[in-house]
């Protein structure tokens, strides 16, 4: 016996019922019209949700070959417990995260190689300047945060970063409100026309960058992007000479949720931008998929310097390659209060004198 | 620029502002009563009575219509009166002050911040941009609502809504 297929209401969810008259679909509730195909259609993509299928293939990075990292040291922080690789002509002192000293444990060994390295395009002076135009003209800062001691100890550091590849394929569902208004000499009428749209397409994303250290805050990476790959280079130890390199310790495995959301988050955006000339649009179903994803690994060039003060530790970080500066300021609650007063007692006076110029006071 | 935008908006402020402390006295004084009274009149034929009994232009202001026969005229309820409140008007400028400080300050306040996790990967997708396979909108049904307009009240016929309405 074949099934009986109970077709819902779009608008209120009431039993849609075959109106012989009109030879349409109609509801006896709010008395709302549908055109059979167009039902069955909308019908069909809200009952057969698909997940999001976003499967990533990780094998980044390569082997080392014979001899490629000999002469590369391993520093160990002996606070945050951090390693950085620096080549044997460059030796590190202290832990570029946390600024504690490092001892150096060894020769490097294992991990994987870096596909691709960026290149720092600026060098410690730019850094330098960077900083203090930062702190520039900031009138709530600290003044010892203005002192030359702590800009000198900005350190070159090559960031982890898994690099991750897709082609994300949206198929999306959306219901959209056209609102028309018009009146007569008795009666003011607004007609309101729902649709179902639908969006089905792709788009490429390339190279999205994922930290792959957790001494380096996720949001301060994400701050100074973006990165640009047109200047990556298959990765060479030569690079590093004069620098401190970071050694992951995030698995690109553990890096996959983060992509995934920007990822997804920026094809929802694209789609939905994509439906226009609506009042009101709302979502229905959705999914998205990921074709040939694949994850990438390589180094990035950030110039990080770290201080701390009142007890709270300050990272500033500058990407390397394009030279935007970043780092949250500390705020003297001094200052802040005196600036409060200040303004406040500035506003108000003048305040007075309009009113007493008008007549009020 | 900002600074000009600070004082244009505090400017404004005290202009709305100090209009609190102006006195504006409306009087109902039993208005409705009256009207009453009057659709009784109109309603037993002695609407004309009413209109012979009271000479309106013969009234010199609204204080002489009070006291003789406890009745209010349109002209007091336009009557205002407008006083200067130095201590008010001071306590406003404060106000107003401390607001424009706090304002301030959160401003300077949050430019020390510039730190923020990314949501999503604008800057990695294909500048190409999106390819859609299916671009497809559908109507699926409409509704038409219908407001009634009010209509303007037509000479002779009772006012709506209360006692604000001037005596004919």
């Amino acid at each position: 016996m074949a099934e009986l297929i109970e077709y819902k209401c779009p608008s209120c969810n009431g039993k849609l019922e075959f109106n012989s008259t009109v030879q349409k679909m109609k509801c006896p509730f709010c008395e709302s019209e549908f055109d059979v195909a167009t039902l069955m259609s909308f019908d069909q993509q809200l009952e057969n949700p698909q997940e999001d299928n976003m499967n990533w293939s990780t094998a980044a990075g390569g082997e080392w070959q014979n001899g490629e990292a000999d002469g590369m040291k391993v520093y160990k922080c002996q606070s945050c417990g951090g390693e950085v690789v620096a080549d044997a002509t460059t030796s590190a002192t202290h832990c570029p995260y946390c600024d504690n000293p490092v001892v150096m444990t060894g020769n490097f060994s294992g991990d994987l190689k870096p596909d691709y390295v960026i290149p720092f395009k600026l060098d410690k002076e730019a850094a330098k300047n960077a900083l203090k135009n930062h702190l520039n003209g900031r009138k709530l800062l600290p003044k010892v945060f203005k002192d030359e001691n702590h800009i000198d100890e900005i350190k070159g550091v090559y960031v982890p970063v898994w690099l991750f590849d897709a082609e994300a394929d949206g198929n999306i569902l959306y219901k959209g409100e056209k609102v028309r208004t018009w009146q007569d000499s008795q009666f003011r009428y607004t007609e309101r026309n729902f649709y179902s749209i639908t969006r089905q397409g792709t788009l490429d994303f390339e190279h999205v960058p994922v930290d792959g250290s957790t001494k380096m805050q996720d949001e301060l990476m994400q701050s100074i992007e973006p990165f640009n790959f047109k200047d990556a280079v298959p990765f060479q130890t030569a690079y590093l000479s004069g620098y401190l390199a970071d050694k992951y310790d995030v698995a690109a495995e553990d890096s996959i949720d983060t992509a995934n959301k920007r990822i997804k988050n920026t094809t929802e955006q694209a789609f939905r931008d994509t439906v226009q000339g609506y009042s009101s649009v709302i979502r229905q179903s959705g999914n998205i998929n990921l074709n040939n994803a694949k994850a990438k690994y390589a180094l990035y060039p950030v110039w990080i310097l770290n201080t701390s003060w009142n007890n709270n530790k300050y990272t500033f970080a500058m990407n390397g390659q394009t030279g935007k500066f970043v780092g949250d300021l500390p705020v003297d609650n001094g200052a802040a209060m005196r600036w409060f007063i200040g303004v406040s007692a500035v506003a108000a006076a003048g305040c007075y004198l309009i009113a007493k110029l008008l007549g009020y006071a | 620029m900002k600074k000009r935008f600070l004082a244009a908006a505090a400017a404004m402020l005290l202009t709305f502002s100090v209009g609190i402390p102006t006195v504006s006295a409306y009087a109902d004084n039993g208005y409705g009563e009256i009207y009453d009274i009057d659709e009784d009149y109109y309603d037993s034929g002695q609407g004309e009575i009413l209109d012979s009994e009271y000479d309106y232009e013969g009234y010199g202001n609204a204080e002489e219509v009070t006291q003789e026969n406890g009745y209010v005229t349109y002209d007091q309820y336009q009557t205002t009166a407008r006083q200067a409140n130095p201590a008010l008007t001071i306590l406003i400028c404060i106000g107003i002050g401390l607001l424009i400080g706090f304002i301030v300050t959160a401003s300077m306040k949050a430019s020390m911040k510039s730190v923020r996790q990314q949501t999503g990967a604008a800057d990695y997708k294909d500048r190409t941009g999106i390819k859609l396979s299916v671009r497809r909108d559908d109507f699926l049904y409409n509704r038409i609502e219908k407001t009634p307009i009010a209509q303007p009240r037509q000479p002779g016929t009772p006012p709506q809504g209360g006692g604000q309405q001037p005596r004919p």
